[in-house]
């Protein structure tokens, strides 16, 4: 397998990301990693273990197809079919969850209590979880270039490990840089005047909000099929 | 602030309820039995009489702006170039939501927006292409017409090379 193979499933990786369909996921998962925006280490950890979610969800889908387990046809339309149609609901309740609307009562006991707190104010786990669930819900354009063309070529080059993995830090390298480059920005602004708390509070805000916005706009999408558009 | 704290319940509530809905919608939908049309496009390109070549435009439920450039820039080939074969009835394009229609979806192991190109003798099926590589070459025009129209060639000779024997 030469570099050049190995740079090909990287730009995959990139292309899948930039285009317009997994905005919303791309957005809330920039929201989400900048949300300790006050820790720049947090920030940095966070990114990474969102770009390892995604490239070990890649990981396991390709060794399970090149194994000849499942056909990939068989994998994208079980993905297509449930997972995009509970990622709107899924991506609502964390939003809650990180809003404090949800999750701080004995009520809501179902992932354990504290779960709020946890989810908020640190948890760079969720980061990973995150990167597994954004990289499973396949859009035309990930579904596409993982499925038409990245196993094709891992299949041509027996690379059941290096293709997918490279596949996968690709689609995280945009949101991980921009995520970076919001949080060095907003600590810059932040203590140059000195309002680095407030900051850090608006942003978790901003995150609780945006994954409610982008759960109803996938809900509205996959599972009530309204056709519409963010671009 | 009391108002905040009821506006924050009033929200949190319609939310939730939005998301039992949502969740229960599509659970509905998946329990409900699948839509006619499922199996029937697959069926009834098999009871073809005509030896032909059709061309299949397989899209998600939700498109894309790539997934409407790939029907696009195929019907827009089609028309300019495959205009006799069309005419002739030698060339078919058709659309279909591979999420809608399963079997077509597991009988071409569809998993994303596509072309699949199918050659028919005799309305028995010999041979199809699934054009997979139509996302690395949609962003450059010439280059996605060539892998097409190579595609389609292909068939169409195929066609007529078991017509002449």
């Amino acid at each position: 397998m030469s570099w050049f193979t190995v740079v090909t499933a990287l730009w995959f990786g990139i292309l899948t990301s930039i285009s317009p369909c997994p905005l919303a996921t791309n957005i809330a998962a920039i929201s989400f990693i900048t949300r300790k925006i006050d820790k720049m280490s947090v920030v940095l950890l966070s990114g990474l273990l969102y770009a390892a979610g995604r490239a070990v969800a890649y990981l396991v889908l390709g060794a399970v197809i090149m194994a000849g387990l499942l056909a990939s046809g068989e994998i994208a339309l079980f993905l297509q079919r449930y997972l995009n149609q509970v990622l709107g609901p899924v991506l609502i309740l964390v939003g809650m969850l990180l809003l404090g609307w949800i999750g701080s009562s004995a009520s809501f006991t179902l992932v354990g209590a504290g779960v709020q707190t946890r989810a908020s104010k640190g948890g760079m786990g969720w980061a990973a979880l995150l990167g597994v669930l954004f990289a499973l819900s396949f859009c035309p354009v990930s579904a596409g270039l993982f499925f038409g063309v990245l196993i094709p070529l891992s299949a041509a080059n027996q690379s059941r490990v290096i293709l997918p993995l490279v596949y996968g830090l690709g689609t995280a390298a945009p949101v991980v840089v921009f995520a970076l480059l919001i949080a060095f920005a907003s600590q810059q602004l932040g203590s140059a005047f000195n309002r680095l708390t407030q900051i850090e509070r608006a942003v978790r805000l901003i995150t609780g909000v945006l994954f409610v916005i982008a759960g109803i706009y996938y809900s509205l999408l996959y599972v009530y099929e309204l056709p519409i558009k963010l671009w | 602030m009391i108002h905040t704290e009821q506006l924050k319940s009033g929200v949190s509530r319609l939310l939730l309820g939005f998301v039992l809905v949502t969740l229960g919608f599509a659970a509905g939908r998946r329990t409900a039995p699948p839509p006619s049309q499922g199996a029937a496009a697959v069926a009834v390109h098999e009871r073809e009489a005509a030896d032909k070549v059709i061309v299949y435009a397989a899209h998600m439920t939700f498109r894309c702006p790539e997934c409407t450039r790939i029907e696009w820039l195929a019907r827009e080939l089609l028309e300019k170039e495959f205009g006799a074969e069309q005419a002739a009835g030698r060339l078919e394009f058709r659309t279909i939501d591979y999420m809608r229609d399963l079997a077509f979806a597991r009988k071409y192991n569809v998993s994303s927006s596509t072309l699949v190109v199918v050659r028919l003798v005799g309305g028995e099926e010999r041979e199809f292409q699934r054009l997979d590589e139509v996302w690395t070459k949609i962003r450059d025009r010439e280059e996605y017409f060539d892998y097409v129209r190579g595609a389609i060639r292909q068939s169409l000779e195929g066609m007529g090379k078991e017509r002449a024997r």
